[in-house]
C-alpha cells in the first residue's frame, strides 16, 4: 500500500445472519479526498464505514486502513480516525468535561480549534451534552472531530438534524477542515447538502462498489436535455419531469444541455449498474 | 502511560457525580450516628459508645465496592450512553481492562480507607466542638483484620469483576446467583466423592447423610491443618490464582465484547 492510499478493502466478505451484504467487495481509498458514500437504503453503507473503522470483522478478504488491520483495534489506529455515527446517545455531562476527558486520547488535538468550530457553531461548553438537541449535539461532535487531528474522518448522515444554516457551516468548515493528510468519507442521503463538498463518489448496489471516481469524467462528457416527446429505447438514461423528459446525452451532441447533478449522476449509475 | 492516565481520570468524570452522593451519605450517616450517641450520652446518661467506623468500614468496603465494580464495567460495555464512545477509545483493551480493574480492585479500597480517616476527622471534630467529646479518628491500622479483609475483597471484587463483564443485566444479583450454584454443584461433586470414599474405606451400604455424619469438622481440619504447606497453597488459591485467573476471564470477555456485543 502506497502512501498516498488510505484504505485497501479486498474480496471483502460480510453480511448478518439471515442478510448475507457484501460479496468479494474491492475498492481503495486515497488520501487528501472527500469521499461521498452514496447507496440505496439497506445497500449496506453504515456497515461499510463499520467495518472501517473495526465495528464490525469481515468474515473472508482483506481491509487495511492506515495501513493496520481494523479488527486488531489498535489504540494508534483509533486516535487517528474519528466515526461520527447517525445515532449516538451522549452521556449526562457538560460538554466541557466531555471534551476534557476525550481530548486527550487525540495526540494533535487542538483545543483553540475545537473552540472555534464550537464558537462558529454557536454552541455553549457550559451545556450539557444529554440535553441539547440532535442538530446541537451532531455540531458538537463534528467540531470535536474536526479538532481532533485525526486522518480520517467518517461521517454517517452528517447532515441529518441540522438546520439550513448550519448546513451550509457544515459543508465550509469541512472544506476548510480539508488537507493532503486527511480524508472523510461522508455517508449520506441528502446529496443536494453535500452536493458541492463530496467527490469522489462510492456507490454501493447490491453489495459491489458499482462506481468509485470522481465527477468531472461524467459532468464533461455528459449532460441532460430537456424534450417534451417521450424518447425511444436508445437513450442512455430518461427520466420523467414536468413538461416532458429529461434525457441523457453526449455533450458533443448537446452543447448547450443541462450539467449532471448528483442525484441524476446517482440514478443513472444505479440504473446501469456502473458508468453509462 | 499517558494513555493509562486519561482512561483513568475519564472515570473519574464519568463517575464522579455518583461517588460525590456515596461520600456524602457515609459522612452524613458518620455525623447522624455519632450525634445521636453523643445525645443518648449526654442526656440519657449512658455509657459513651464506641466509635462507629470500624463497624462500619467492612460494609461499605464489601457492599459499596461491589456496587462501584458493577456499575464500573457495565456502564460501557452495556450501556448506550458510554458504549459507542468506549468502543472508539483510543486505547488498547488491556489498558481498558486494567484501568477498570485497578479501580475497582485497588483504588476503591484504598480510597475508601483514606475517606474513612479524613471524614471521621471531620465528624470527631465537630463532635468534640458540640459536645465535648473525646476524639476517636478511623485508624485502620488498630482495625483488628484490616489487612485480611483487603485480601478476602480482593477476592470477591474479582468475582463480581467476571460478573459485571459477563452479565450483560443485573450483575450485582446475577454473579451472587451465579456462584452459588456453582458452590452446590462442586459441594455434591464432593459429596459423591465422599460417599464413594466412606463406602471403599469403611464398607458398602453407606448412605450420604451417615457418610457425612461420620466427618468430624474439627478433627478433619486440624488433620488439613497439619498437611505441610497446606495453609500457603489455599492463601495462594483463595488470594492470587483464583482471582488472577478470574480476571484473566473477564479481561477475555471484554475483548470478545468489543469484538462483538458491543455494536
Amino acid at each position: 500500500m502506497d502512501h498516498h492510499t488510505l484504505a485497501e478493502v479486498t474480496d471483502l466478505t460480510f453480511g448478518y445472519t439471515h442478510k448475507p451484504l457484501f460479496k468479494d467487495l474491492s475498492f481503495t481509498l486515497e488520501r487528501g479526498n472527500i469521499y461521498g458514500l452514496l447507496g440505496k437504503n439497506g445497500a449496506g453503507k453504515s456497515t461499510l464505514l463499520k467495518l472501517l473503522c473495526g465495528q464490525l470483522f469481515a468474515e473472508e478478504g482483506s481491509l487495511s486502513v492506515l495501513g493496520e488491520n481494523p479488527r486488531l483495534r489498535r489504540a494508534s489506529l483509533f486516535s487517528e480516525i474519528f466515526y461520527l455515527s447517525e445515532e449516538f446517545p451522549l452521556p449526562r455531562m457538560k460538554s466541557r468535561q466531555y471534551l476534557s476527558m476525550l481530548a486527550p486520547f487525540y495526540p494533535r488535538f487542538d483545543r483553540e480549534l475545537f473552540a472555534s468550530y464550537a464558537s462558529e457553531f454557536g454552541l455553549s461548553l457550559d451545556h450539557r451534552l444529554d440535553q441539547m438537541s440532535l442538530g446541537e449535539k451532531k455540531k458538537y461532535l463534528l467540531a470535536f472531530g474536526l479538532a481532533s487531528g485525526c486522518s480520517l474522518l467518517i461521517m454517517d448522515e452528517p447532515t441529518n438534524g441540522l438546520d439550513i444554516p448550519s448546513k451550509r457551516q457544515f459543508r465550509q468548515i469541512v472544506a476548510s477542515a480539508m488537507s493532503e493528510e486527511r480524508t472523510f468519507v461522508i455517508s449520506t442521503h441528502q446529496v443536494r447538502d453535500m452536493e458541492a463538498l463530496i467527490d469522489p463518489i462510492i456507490i454501493l448496489d447490491q453489495g459491489k462498489v458499482i462506481f468509485n471516481e470522481g465527477l468531472d469524467a461524467l459532468t464533461d462528457a455528459y449532460v441532460l436535455d430537456h424534450v417534451t416527446t417521450e424518447p425511444d429505447g436508445d437513450a442512455l438514461y430518461s427520466e420523467r419531469v414536468l413538461g416532458g423528459w429529461m434525457v441523457l446525452k453526449k455533450r458533443a451532441d448537446v452543447p448547450k444541455g443541462q450539467t449532471l447533478d448528483l442525484e441524476t449522476i446517482f440514478n443513472i449509475i444505479v440504473e446501469k449498474g456502473g458508468r453509462p | 502511560m499517558k494513555r493509562f492516565i486519561a482512561l483513568l481520570r475519564r472515570e473519574w468524570i464519568i463517575g464522579q457525580r455518583d461517588l460525590a452522593i456515596y461520600a456524602s451519605v457515609i459522612i452524613l450517616l458518620f455525623f447522624g450516628y455519632e450525634g445521636l450517641q453523643s445525645i443518648m450520652t449526654r442526656y440519657a446518661g449512658t455509657p459513651f459508645p464506641t466509635e462507629v467506623y470500624d463497624t462500619l468500614f467492612p460494609s461499605f468496603l464489601l457492599i459499596g465496592g461491589i456496587i462501584f465494580t458493577v456499575d464500573l464495567f457495565a456502564r460501557d460495555l452495556y450501556k448506550r450512553d458510554n458504549q459507542h464512545t468506549f468502543l472508539m477509545l483510543p486505547a488498547s483493551n488491556a489498558e481498558k481492562f486494567l484501568s477498570k480493574s485497578l479501580l475497582a480492585a485497588v483504588g476503591y479500597p484504598i480510597a475508601l480507607t483514606l475517606y474513612f480517616v479524613v471524614s471521621s476527622l471531620i465528624v470527631e471534630l465537630l463532635m468534640y466542638l458540640i459536645f465535648g467529646n473525646p476524639i476517636g479518628v478511623f485508624n485502620p491500622l488498630r482495625l483488628h483484620g484490616y489487612w485480611t479483609m483487603l485480601a478476602r475483597y480482593w477476592s470477591i471484587i474479582s468475582l463480581f469483576i467476571l460478573g459485571s463483564t459477563v452479565f450483560r443485566k443485573t450483575a450485582l444479583v446475577k454473579t451472587p446467583l451465579a456462584f452459588t450454584i456453582l458452590a452446590v454443584l462442586a459441594t455434591t461433586i464432593a459429596l459423591i466423592f465422599l460417599k464413594l470414599f466412606v463406602a471403599i474405606r469403611v464398607g458398602g451400604g453407606v448412605s450420604l447423610l451417615e457418610a457425612l455424619s461420620r466427618v468430624d469438622q474439627r478433627r478433619f481440619n486440624e488433620m488439613v491443618e497439619t498437611i505441610r504447606g497446606w495453609t500457603v497453597a489455599r492463601d495462594l488459591l483463595h488470594y492470587l490464582i483464583i482471582p488472577i485467573a478470574l480476571q484473566t476471564t473477564a479481561y477475555f470477555r471484554l475483548c470478545e465484547v468489543e469484538a462483538t456485543d458491543a455494536v
